[in-house]
């Protein structure tokens, strides 16, 4: 009997002008828009290549150590072309410098930034909304519906339980509204593995049938969500207009508020701290150098002074005649420097803890919408959450950590100063004449027009030189995206038992 | 008519449909103060202390002309108080300007809160009435015509003596008129709770942008009321066309923005910033090998005395790194143009990107903040030639490459203070630009569809079979 009447309510909905709707409206936008975000995806790969080549083929025209500062590009994930999820707004490239620790990604693949204001048109914002509205379009007249046309009396009158009849209900629409899901996403995937050639590797496979199944569920929820609507009022009109209420309400409205109450109820740390303190330091250090400077007698050219001034690796291809004390000066405050970006780097994970929080929190407030969870789910398996940002950007701090101890343990800050900054050897250089020697050759091949920069006296450092940045992408984040959706199966569960309340209790003359 | 019309008022008012919805818009448009009062006076406090920072800046740098010419300032955008009618999605927008009086550079962000926070939906006046309001048109025209048949009332209506066209108008004016009462109260709500926080100033330029704003959303609301009458007189089942008009809503609000920035992405193709830098440093090495040996020799020479030839490639090298600066933003404001015309075919996005127009957010603000950082500099560039001319002991060469100048090239001499210009007074009191825009055309565009619209829905009207 159960089996009977599932078929029935089956059969019905799909003869309905209402599933023809869905089924027509998922299928287009959604071929429509993984057609083009396919593409896009391709673009960023491409890009994403071409840019950690470039800096890779800047870094092999390094000639001293001091020179090479990296910048790490976190290559796009293939499921992103589903969810773009916080990719869109959080950057996707940092540089790794010595002077300061990375705190937050730059755009390096965003090409017009503004065009980050608006709403990715993807897979993830068509189920949101589209999907949604039709699980509350199928069911809301289940029950006022039948009961106008006299049907439900009917159905009542068999030997069933009211619970059966409600299982059935609800089973009927999730599986119907299941349909047009399968089939576009089923599409989607033809699209893009034969017309832009788009594999996908074996361990993204579970999170798409997770997000093809957390999708279900949260159509399943809007279906629950009508039937609520359609228990608790007698004509069909009223739960259509109760059905899009609850729907523009934990859809459109819910989700935008989470940011306005967390940056009001705890407000970020006052961010001036941060610049004061850039500020003092950096005061601080120009007031030891030049202390260092004149205590120590130091003779250095005009230019000395400005050189390492800002944040550009120093590198040093002077005349020798200065060469000595500039060697002294400039490991003196490169010391300085690197003990400044720690301090600033205290500060700013302060700053950063504080807005992790205030982002717990708005997470927490936009969680009572299922909306947002969904979107949080589908993110997480498509990794463009935050969390895997946050992940990029703690692997650039430890490949700078990495870098600088590899520095350190090559002795390249103390022992050989000299050796970091410039080819030029100390030990070339210990007496007077030999400078003078060496400032004559130079000013010679200078007036010959010979001279011409680095690369025709000086090999560039091996490839291998230093340890190179490898993304170790976590892959998708099947288990960040179990929390959420147990979430939305509580809340199915939920409404489920609210609509089966009001249906036991429901007149159905 | 007045009676249709009247009826058609009270019958809508008893609908459970209009009275839920029409509740959540004028909760909306409270909700909408408080997040727009509370947003615009902590970014308001923000602004003015960047904007102090960097005037301390600039005085440090007073003391010798060239030092002041040469330094990099920050124009930073007011945040505009009229965010409320058209947010314009300023959070992610660029909104500083590193301008000297000698190049103005690439915009960024710097004035934002928390990075983190997910990118959710706005909440302005466009919102409210693009996506709810044009909701609550649809569901009170979804049954104006096939639901009078399915009650078997249309039949009686044109039994009696009244032609179709009184039929249409009646109906037409009495929906039109209850969207317009919960307008007005939302309206009247919003100005109510926004006067008793107090933060956002009512100044003139922000009441003209709600009398435009006003007059945009009846003509969008009477577009989609339309709309919903032409597809109500076009099938004969009312559930049926709720459907319909539920699938054209997705597309206006959602499905159309989201194509047309797919769309727009392809249509314009954009420099990246990576290539920009790249071009940049191609056309410089161009201007330096085609310059003269002398120049060249003179470039090279840091003690060479005499300047005007090395003057002359340095100028040329900044007017061309500036020409590629500017055409990298200027296509990136068309592609953004774009998005947004492709969008127009929808009424809530032509509604929201003629508000945008208004209250300069989105990209029309993003225009207004690029031609006042260009004009800033003009101006800089022009106080710097002026101060230089009185100075009787330089050559006049008022150049610089980038972060330094020759010395001695032209005038050093202190700056006064208060007798520069302030990138501040570019802007009006509000955040809004010195030249308010009239959206005229939009109105035009939104009176003609309403007219074809109205002309659609009548004539379907009239074929309309009340059996």
């Amino acid at each position: 009997m159960f089996r009977v009447l599932l078929w029935k309510e089956i059969r019905e909905h799909l003869m309905t002008f209402r599933f023809a709707a869905a089924l027509v409206t998922t299928f287009m936008l959604v071929v429509i828009s993984v057609w083009v975000l396919g593409e896009d995806y391709m673009r960023r790969r491409d890009l994403a290549n071409t840019l950690s080549q470039t800096s890779m083929e800047l870094a092999t025209k390094v000639f001293v150590p001091s020179q090479i500062r990296p910048v790490v590009q976190r290559p796009p994930s293939a499921l992103s072309i589903f969810a773009m999820g916080e990719d869109v707004h959080l950057g996707d490239a940092a540089e790794i410098r010595r002077w300061s620790v990375p705190t937050s990604a730059e755009d390096n693949m965003t090409e017009n930034k503004l065009l980050a204001s608006m709403q990715p048109f993807d897979l993830s914002a068509i189920i949101v909304v589209a999907v949604s509205l039709f699980g509350v379009l199928l069911s809301y007249d289940s029950f006022s519906g039948e009961r106008e046309r006299g049907t439900l009396r009917l159905l009542c009158a068999f030997p069933q339980k009211r619970g059966k009849i409600f299982a059935v209900k609800f089973l009927a629409g999730s599986l119907v509204l299941a349909l047009p899901l399968l089939f576009s996403l089923i599409c989607a995937l033809l699209i893009l593995q034969f017309v832009h050639g788009i594999g996908f590797s074996q361990e993204e496979w579970p999170a798409i049938a997770l997000m093809f199944f957390s999708s279900m569920l949260y159509g399943a929820f809007f279906v629950a969500v009508g039937l609520v609507s359609s228990a608790l009022v007698t004509r069909s009109s009223t739960s259509l207009a109760l059905g899009l209420l609850f729907w523009t309400v934990l859809v459109i409205l819910l989700p935008s508020a989470g940011n306005g109450l967390a940056s009001s109820l705890h407000p970020l740390l006052n961010p001036e701290e941060i610049s004061m303190f850039v500020q003092e330091s950096s005061h601080e250090v120009r007031n030891k150098v030049r202390d260092f400077r004149s205590k120590n007698n130091l003779e250095l050219s005009s230019y000395g002074d400005n050189g390492i001034e800002g944040e550009s690796p120093f590198y040093y291809d002077g005349l020798p005649l200065w060469f000595r004390d500039h060697m002294r000066y400039i490991g003196y405050h490169e010391q300085l420097q690197q003990q400044r970006a720690e301090q600033i780097w205290n500060l700013d994970s302060k700053h950063l803890a504080r807005k992790r929080e205030q982002y717990g929190l708005s997470t927490a407030i936009n969680s009572v919408s299922p909306a947002y969870q969904f979107r949080t789910v589908i993110n997480s398996l498509a990794g463009t959450d935050y969390t895997s940002y946050a992940d990029f950007m703690e692997q650039c701090r430890r490949y700078r950590r990495t870098l600088m101890d590899d520095f350190r343990s090559k002795g390249l800050f103390d022992r050989h100063i000299n050796r970091f900054f410039s080819r030029w050897e100390l030990s070339d250089m210990q007496s007077d004449e030999q400078v003078d020697e060496r400032n004559k050759e130079i000013l010679e091949l200078y007036l010959a027009g010979k001279m011409l920069g680095p690369e025709d006296r000086w090999e560039p450092l091996p490839k291998d030189y230093a340890p190179s940045f490898s993304y170790q992408g976590g892959g998708p984040g099947i288990k960040a995206a179990l929390w959420p959706l147990g979430s939305i199966v509580l809340m199915t569960t939920v409404v489920f038992c609210i609509g089966f309340i009001a249906f036991t209790r429901y007149d159905v003359r | 008519m007045i009676p249709i019309a009247k009826h058609t008022m009270l019958q809508s008012l008893k609908d459970a449909k209009f009275l839920f919805l029409s509740c959540l818009v004028i909760l909306a448009f409270v909700v909408n103060a408080f997040v727009y009062s509370e947003n615009y006076g902590s970014s308001f406090a923000k602004w003015q202390e960047a904007v102090q920072v960097n005037s301390s800046e600039l005085e440090q740098k007073m003391g010798n002309l060239q030092l002041f010419a040469i330094h990099y300032q920050k124009m930073y955008k007011p945040p505009s108080a009229a965010a409320f009618i058209a947010d314009g999605g300023e959070r992610e927008l660029p909104d500083t300007w590193t301008v000297s009086a000698f190049v103005n550079m690439e915009p960024e962000k710097t004035i934002r809160g928390n990075k983190m926070l997910p990118l959710l939906g706005r909440f302005d006046w466009g919102f409210i009435v693009g996506t709810l309001m044009t909701l609550l048109a649809f569901l009170v025209s979804y049954d104006a015509v096939c639901g009078e048949k399915q009650d078997g009332t249309l039949r009686h209506i044109l039994a009696c003596p009244v032609s179709r066209i009184e039929l249409f108008v009646g109906k037409y004016l009495g929906l039109l008129a209850i969207l317009l009462l919960v307008l007005i109260l939302g309206i009247a709500a919003n100005l109510a709770v926004m006067l008793l926080l107090g933060s956002i100033p009512l100044t003139e330029g922000i009441l003209w942008a709600m009398g435009w704003a006003f007059a945009l959303s009846v003509f969008c609301l009477s577009l989609t009321l339309l709309f919903g009458m032409l597809i109500s007189s076009l099938v004969s089942h009312p559930p049926v066309s709720m459907v319909i008009l539920l699938v054209v809503w997705i597309l206006i609000t959602v499905a159309i923005p989201g194509i047309a920035r797919l769309l727009g992405e392809q249509a314009v193709s954009v420099m990246s910033e990576f290539e920009t830098s790249r071009e940049i440093k191609a056309a410089e090495k161009e201007v330096m090998d085609n310059a003269s040996d002398e120049a060249k020799m003179q470039h090279r020479d840091p003690f060479h005395k005499d300047f005007p030839l090395r003057a002359e490639m340095w100028r040329s090298m900044m007017a061309a790194a500036q020409r590629i600066l500017d055409r990298s933003n200027e296509t990136r404001l068309r592609q953004f143009e774009i998005v947004n015309a492709f969008a127009s075919i929808s009424p809530s996005s032509l509604l929201n990107s003629s508000l945008q127009e208004v209250v300069a957010t989105g990209a029309p603000g993003f225009r207004a903040l690029k031609s006042a950082a260009s004009l800033y500099q003009q101006q800089l560039f022009d106080f710097t030639t002026r101060r230089d001319a009185m100075d009787p002991e330089t050559p006049h060469l008022v150049y610089a490459h980038y972060t330094f100048t020759d010395w001695g090239v032209f005038s050093g001499k202190p700056v006064e203070p208060g007798s520069y210009p302030r990138a501040e007074d570019l802007w009006r009191a509000g955040g809004l630009p010195q030249e308010q825009s009239q959206p005229v055309w939009q109105l035009v565009i939104f009176l003609v569809l309403n007219l074809n619209m109205a002309l659609a829905a009548f004539i379907a009207l009239v074929r309309y079979d009340p059996r």
